[in-house]
């Protein structure tokens, strides 16, 4: 098993694609961290006068500014949404979604599967594999922003102005962390954005054990997690809007709601009952895609 | 468990859909033989080997190798198979060696001395280093032979081995298979198109049409026929074919240009040559007729043909 491991790990950190995604993360970070850096004072002066115009400005927000600068780069976190569940999202498909129906598309398969080692350990190895890969890019995501914040800010505390709002007026009343907690909370934020990852990978790869074309095992995984994330949004709707109960009603069961944890840190009080039941649900989730990859994969016909 | 059987079929039946791909087939195939399965496009011959590797499940019958089931017992069985189904895909962002050896992690022990050996065999040490993308069809046909032999196997399973193959690759290949049966025992099973590859390389073979075996056995026996058949080139064409025609053990005796074609008893080609000498005919040259592998086939796809046209 652990050698199959390493045989799929080497098959795949020796494909120049599978780089692209880091590649892609470093050009986000840099394109976040160099504008903030050259227009520094302008971001400040902004911050400064929506805080005003809102609620005052919040304890702390001076210094989070005028000192060594993570938050300037962390501020604009409200790009998250567009990291997390597309980006990453898009490339955790993208591994996952290859990794059985690339190799029945391109007739590797059958090298495999002409040794001795299971079927279920193959899909098992695999899916180690690359929910390993679409894990390391958000946590790569992550050191990114932390080297780039240290290189063009210095270290300091950390404000997370779009911790449950953006950066308007409400963004004022966001937490204000210390750097030592800051870093921390940061730093699980991270890791649960990659256990989310981790589990789009697992879904890609069961997906992938239906298909004979990566790009369709791909393209399927990623419009599942979108469908979710948009069935998601509207079970946030009102109650009062009764004709959409339905989805309020499946909104725990969906898998981006779990995914979406990762802001869960970034609050002042963190919801550690919320952040261990959507491990919980992540962590079954990726089992029961497994479980399905093995089960189909088992018992399917290799006829490339 | 001793056997001397290699491989065994037995009622093995797989569909597609509604196309019977293989249909009952039986066959057996024991140790130590170079076995050619022979048959067109579409008989089944891919679909066999794929059900003996476990690629694809069997509807019925089933198949074994060295004695044990290959569905129950695939560990075991694939453990001492070497195989190349169909086309030699590897990976091809790697190098041949860096393919040869994620392969042999899974194979079991095998280690770089080994990774040397088959790339030697296979005459790839210069290239090894290359990225698989630039080689070209023949060089990833051998690379595709080399991580079959990598683990060392008691049987060697191929697909069309001489696919793609320029004629110094073809002969290298037929001399390989050759010196691993002979020398080290190994058990070959290749299909192949190529019927003049399979007459030089295979004690025996099997012909397969439409999923079922048509033929099987030592070449050598279904070469050799109940008749001989020579061209006779004599001075009297005519009185030849007449002396000859009276023969008990002639069954034919035709005339063609300045001679004759004569089909008798085996064996009895000798007695021909005596009588008409006998007569006065001058026999100038006696040149018996071997059948080749390709007529044999021919003869046997058409006997097939004609039994499925009764059968409808």
């Amino acid at each position: 098993m652990l050698t199959l491991t390493r045989a799929e790990l080497t098959k795949l950190f020796q494909r120049r694609g599978t780089y692209v995604s880091y590649g892609v993360m470093l050009a986000l970070v840099l394109s976040i961290a160099i504008p903030i850096f050259c227009y520094r004072e302008s971001v400040d002066r902004s911050i400064r006068e929506e805080s005003a115009h809102a609620s005052g400005v919040p304890a702390g927000l001076e210094q989070a500014l005028a000192g060594p600068f993570i938050p300037r780069l962390m501020m604009f976190l409200p790009l998250r949404v567009m990291v997390v569940n597309t980006l990453i999202g898009f490339f955790a498909a993208l591994v996952g979604g290859g990794m059985l129906a690339g190799e029945y598309g391109s007739g590797t398969l059958r090298l495999l599967l002409t040794r001795p080692p299971a079927r279920w350990q193959v899909v098992v190895s695999k899916t180690v594999v690359a929910s390993f890969q679409a894990a390391t890019v958000p946590v790569f995501f992550g050191l990114c922003a932390f080297a780039a914040g240290y290189a063009f800010f210095g270290r300091g505390p950390l404000l997370f102005l779009d911790a449950g709002s953006d950066m308007g007026s409400d963004a004022m009343m966001a937490p204000y962390f210390a750097e030592g907690v800051a870093v921390q909370r940061l730093c699980l934020a991270y890791g649960l954005m990659a256990l989310g990852a981790a589990a789009i990978a697992a879904m890609g790869i069961f997906i992938s054990s239906l298909t004979s074309h990566a790009l369709t095992a791909a393209g399927l995984t990623f419009g599942v997690t979108l469908v979710s994330g948009v069935l998601g949004a509207l079970g946030h709707a009102p109650e009062e809007l009764t004709f959409l109960a339905f989805f309020r009603t499946i909104h725990p069961y969906l898998i981006t709601t779990h995914i979406n944890v990762y802001d869960a840190p970034l609050f002042t009080n963190v919801e550690w009952a919320r952040m261990g039941t959507s491990v919980a649900w992540l962590l079954g989730y990726s089992v029961l895609f497994i479980i399905g990859a093995i089960l189909v994969f088992s018992r399917r016909d290799i006829r490339c | 468990m001793t056997t001397d059987v290699a491989i065994e079929c037995r009622g093995l039946v797989k569909h597609f859909g509604r196309h019977r791909a293989v249909d009952g087939l039986d066959m057996v195939v024991r140790l130590g033989q170079v076995f050619g399965f022979l048959g067109p496009n579409g008989a089944g011959k891919s679909t066999t080997i794929r059900l003996l590797l476990d690629l694809i499940r069997p509807d019925a019958g089933s198949a074994s190798i060295f004695g044990r089931a290959v569905r129950t017992d695939r560990r075991t069985v694939l453990s001492r198979v070497g195989a190349m189904v169909e086309r030699p895909d590897l990976y091809e962002h790697l190098s041949g060696r860096r393919n040869l050896e994620i392969l042999a992690r899974l194979s079991g022990p095998c280690g770089p001395r080994r990774i040397d050996e088959v790339l030697e065999m296979v005459g790839l040490t210069d290239r090894q280093r290359d990225r698989v993308s630039s080689y070209s069809h023949g060089m990833r046909q051998r690379l595709g032979l080399a991580q079959a032999m990598l683990p060392s196997p008691d049987l060697l399973i191929l697909d069309e081995p001489a696919n793609g193959l320029d004629p110094s690759g073809l002969i290298d290949v037929r001399n390989l298979l050759r010196r691993i049966a002979s020398e080290q025992g190994v058990t070959v099973f290749l299909s192949s198109h190529l019927l003049s590859e399979v007459e030089l390389v295979c004690s025996h073979v099997a012909l397969i049409s439409r999923g079922r075996c048509v033929v099987q056995g030592a070449v050598s026996d279904l070469l050799s026929t109940r008749d001989s058949t020579a061209d006779i080139e004599v001075s009297d064409a005519d009185l030849a074919a007449r002396v000859a025609g009276e023969l008990p053990f002639v069954t034919s005796a035709e005339r063609r240009d300045a001679g004759l074609v004569v089909r008798c008893s085996d064996g009895r080609l000798a007695d021909v040559n005596a009588a008409l000498v006998t007569a006065g005919v001058r026999v100038q040259a006696l040149v018996p007729r071997k059948t080749t592998l390709e007529e044999r086939y021919m003869s046997a796809m058409s006997e097939a043909d004609h039994a499925d046209a009764n059968a409808r």
